[in-house]
């Protein structure tokens, strides 16, 4: 007996679900390796430019610093900063440079471990013909995007996607995750449009 | 002629659904999507666009997108999509003939008529603009049914008695409570009440809002105004929600939540179902007054109500099954997918009204309830060995659902699990299923160790429970896979149970009962005998004459015909 429309397309419709329920799941997992590779970048950047740089951080209530070799770099940024006569600050800079050295080998090491893992997952996603949806700088789609909001830029193409807010994903050419957007329109059609 | 199909055509979201082989299926999409967004839009390059396409460009383009057109059905209100005004019945026909081309594909051939569904409270306005967006789709419109009456006829097909029906219908944006008397194929809506803007995604709001708050406990810190933190929070929110339906406690993970130069703050928190229910209860009482306000203009009392119907996705929710049924003094009946319940009874309605042949839904439900023995209070003072329910007869299978038990007495090392299916209040009186234990609490005074224990049913009839202990995370499990001794279609079950409730009343003259219990027992040792006889007769001729009568006696118990019983009784005693 062949099979009805109907279990036809329960049969399939079930098998694909499971399927995307699994990739959906490793998808959660992808954004927060994406979310620690972000951060990680971020972290070295602000330490290559300039160690003093990262001072304003301190203002910030960090609870857990993740190294404790980073609350005795602060402590002696800490003490650096003009708590202390000039004439110190000569031997303290040595010190921190050492100490800056070290942090940055620990940051940059933090990142390239955790870069690793996401080519990992990446490439296992890949086989399985899960990639990455290109977003930025892209016309907005509505097959593919949900916008967020829009917001108004003077240099972007109008209805082009300006920012990137959740990556989307493609599984065999199909939509497994829409990416979420932000799209961008000119000043003065959103003032009309206000109007 | 083609085929007919039934329409949820709903504020926020709509179904199609279709008769076959008797039974009403909801019909997907090529993406196995069942639910189409009720929105239309045009796309940048004038490219129409329908339901989730149409959605995901509202935020971009709310000036070429159209959404709850439901809510303007019946008025002159004109929406401009391009260079051109279009009435309500138009853009709703335009989300009709989606879903035509929709049920078309699928089904490999014509679809030409359809029932479509409408609030109770429309007036003959909005009911004759909803025919017209039928008509414009290219529908012949055999019917434009009440929702509430659609919701009813999934769970019960024609009946000949007057019922007083109250639909509680909670979706993902509105709400609206109404009761209805069936009498046949005649329905009267008596009252309806409701609030256009609630539902389950402002759960999902107050959720995520609740997150944010966690975060700034968490890290004495307010979490900054940022878009890609607001969606990673609002999409926990949706998953917690959903979890917490089914268990007492949920894990958000989202690490690297926040980047403050070097350092980066995560957020990990164990949301327990208690805080849900209690963040969203207040938005839900306002759903028992609207509860109120109908039986009010209906004139009725609780206990006029015959039954009540849950609709909507949010009524998944455990704590909106319990407020209504502790509000209204009765179980509500829930087993259908509360979201399609809708659409699958237009579509009864459409296959009745074209002359298909039309069953009663069928679905698997669990026939006893399935629970453990605990302590619990009574007025009485706290009694041990009772049954605590943690699946309810006639839940829908598959099902999942937990219960959170504290230790009772001081410094408690082991839980026993005693898992039993029944209704009896003491659990010793059930029939068990298994028993395990949890060993090794950590030493705590008395209800200082929770226990979640976790009942999960699946299709194949097989029960899993799983226990929990909080702090440590030791669990242990049991696997009880004859669980579903019988399994009866909802209707098959309240007729069985009618049918039996009936013998009751009739079998008050006991000696008459027992007789027949006797005639039972004797026909059951001969059988008996016949099937051992047969076994060893195996090969000689006289087996097949045997088999033959036995096979006969089988045909007749099963048609419950007393008379060829007791001939073909005869017969096999001779035979013997």
């Amino acid at each position: 007996m062949t099979p009805s429309p109907r279990e036809l397309v329960a049969q399939s419709a079930k098998f694909r679900r499971e399927q995307e329920r699994l990739l959906q799941d490793l998808l959660g997992i992808l954004d927060s390796l994406d979310y620690a590779c972000e951060h990680w970048q971020q972290a070295e950047q602000q330490h290559t430019q300039s160690p003093a740089s990262s001072v304003p951080s301190m203002n910030t209530p960090v609870v857990h610093p993740p190294f404790s070799i980073f609350q005795k770099w602060r402590q002696t940024i800490q003490r650096w900063l003009g708590q202390h006569p000039p004439s110190e600050e000569l031997v303290s800079k040595e010190e921190n440079v050492n100490e800056t050295e070290s942090m940055g080998e620990v940051i940059s090491s933090a990142k390239e471990g955790v870069e690793m893992m996401r080519r990992s997952l990446l490439d296992v996603l890949r086989q399985r013909q899960v990639v990455p949806l290109e977003s930025e700088g892209q016309v907005f789609d509505p097959e593919r995007m949900l916008a967020l909001g829009r917001e108004e830029s003077e240099e972007a193409e109008e209805n082009t996607v300006l920012r990137e807010i959740v990556r989307g994903y493609l599984w065999q050419n199909q939509i497994l995750r829409e990416a979420q957007v932000m799209v961008a329109v000119k000043p003065a059609a959103a003032v009309k449009h206000k109007g | 002629m083609g085929k007919a199909v039934g329409i949820d055509l709903g504020t926020t979201n709509s179904v199609v659904a279709a008769i076959e082989n008797g039974q009403p299926w909801v019909i997907p999409d090529e993406e196995g999507e069942v639910i189409l967004p009720s929105c239309v839009g045009l796309g940048a390059n004038g490219k129409l666009l329908v339901g989730r396409d149409a959605l995901r460009q509202y935020a971009a383009a709310p000036e070429r997108t159209v959404k709850s057109i439901k809510r303007q059905m019946g008025t002159d209100h004109k929406t401009i999509l391009g260079e051109r005004e279009y009435l309500p019945q138009e853009i709703s026909a335009i989300i009709l003939k989606s879903l035509k081309q929709r049920a078309e594909a699928a089904l490999g051939e014509e679809v030409t008529q359809a029932v479509i569904t409408v609030p109770a409270f429309f007036t003959d306005a909005q009911r004759q603009a909803t025919k017209e967006a039928g008509d414009i789709a290219g529908f012949e419109v055999l019917q434009v049914l009440n929702e509430p009456t659609a919701a009813a006829l999934t769970y019960d097909f024609r009946t000949e008695d007057t019922e007083r029906v109250l639909v509680y219908d909670l979706g993902g944006g509105t709400f609206d409570v109404s009761i209805v008397e069936i009498t046949g194929e005649v329905t009267e809506v008596l009252a309806s009440h409701g609030n256009n803007r609630l539902g389950g995604d402002d759960f999902d709001r107050r959720l995520q809002l609740h997150l944010g708050d966690l975060f700034r406990q968490t890290h004495k810190t307010a979490l900054p105004e940022d878009a890609t933190i607001q969606a990673r929070l609002l999409r926990a929110a949706e998953q917690v929600k959903m979890e917490l339906s089914a268990h007492a406690f949920a894990t958000v993970r989202e690490p690297y939540l926040v980047s403050h130069g070097k350092t980066a703050q995560h957020l990990e928190v164990e949301l327990s179902r208690e805080t849900f229910e209690e963040l969203i209860e207040p938005m839900l009482k306002e759903t028992l007054d609207a509860i109120d306000r109908a039986l009010a203009d209906a004139e009725l009392n609780t206990a006029d109500l015959d039954r009540v119907i849950l609709v909507g996705g949010s009524t998944r929710i455990p704590l909106v099954q319990r407020l209504v049924a502790n509000h209204l003094g009765q179980e509500p009946i829930d087993g259908i997918q509360p979201d399609l319940c809708v659409g699958l009874g237009a579509a009864i309605q459409a296959g009745v009204l074209s002359g298909e042949a039309v069953e009663a839904i069928l679905v698997d439900v669990i026939p006893h309830s399935l629970g453990i023995a605990a302590v619990m209070d009574t007025p009485m003072g706290p009694m041990p060995g009772l049954f605590s329910k943690i699946i309810a007869r006639n839940s829908v299978i598959p099902v999942s659902r937990s219960q959170v038990y504290f230790t009772s007495y001081d410094n408690q090392e082991t839980v026993e699990i005693e898992v039993s299916q029944g209704e009896n209040m003491l659990a010793r009186e059930n029939v068990p299923l298994g028993t395990f234990k949890i060993e090794g609490l950590p030493p705590r005074p008395a209800s200082g160790v929770q226990v979640e224990v976790h009942f999960d049913f699946d299709h194949n009839g097989i029960l899993t429970v799983t226990a929990t202990e909080k702090e440590k995370g030791q669990q242990q499990m049991l696997i009880v896979d004859d669980a579903a001794t019988s399994r009866l279609s909802s209707h098959e079950l309240t007729k069985a149970r009618a049918d039996i409730e009936s013998l009751f009343e009739f079998g008050e003259d006991l000696e008459n009962l027992e007789d027949e219990t006797e005639v039972h027992l004797t026909q059951a040792e001969l059988l008996d005998q016949a099937y051992n006889l047969l076994g060893a007769l195996e090969g000689d001729v006289a087996a097949d004459k045997l088999r033959e009568v036995l096979g006969e006696v089988e045909e007749a118990m099963h048609e419950e015909d007393e008379a060829r019983i007791t001939e073909l009784i005869e017969v096999l005693e001779n035979l013997l």
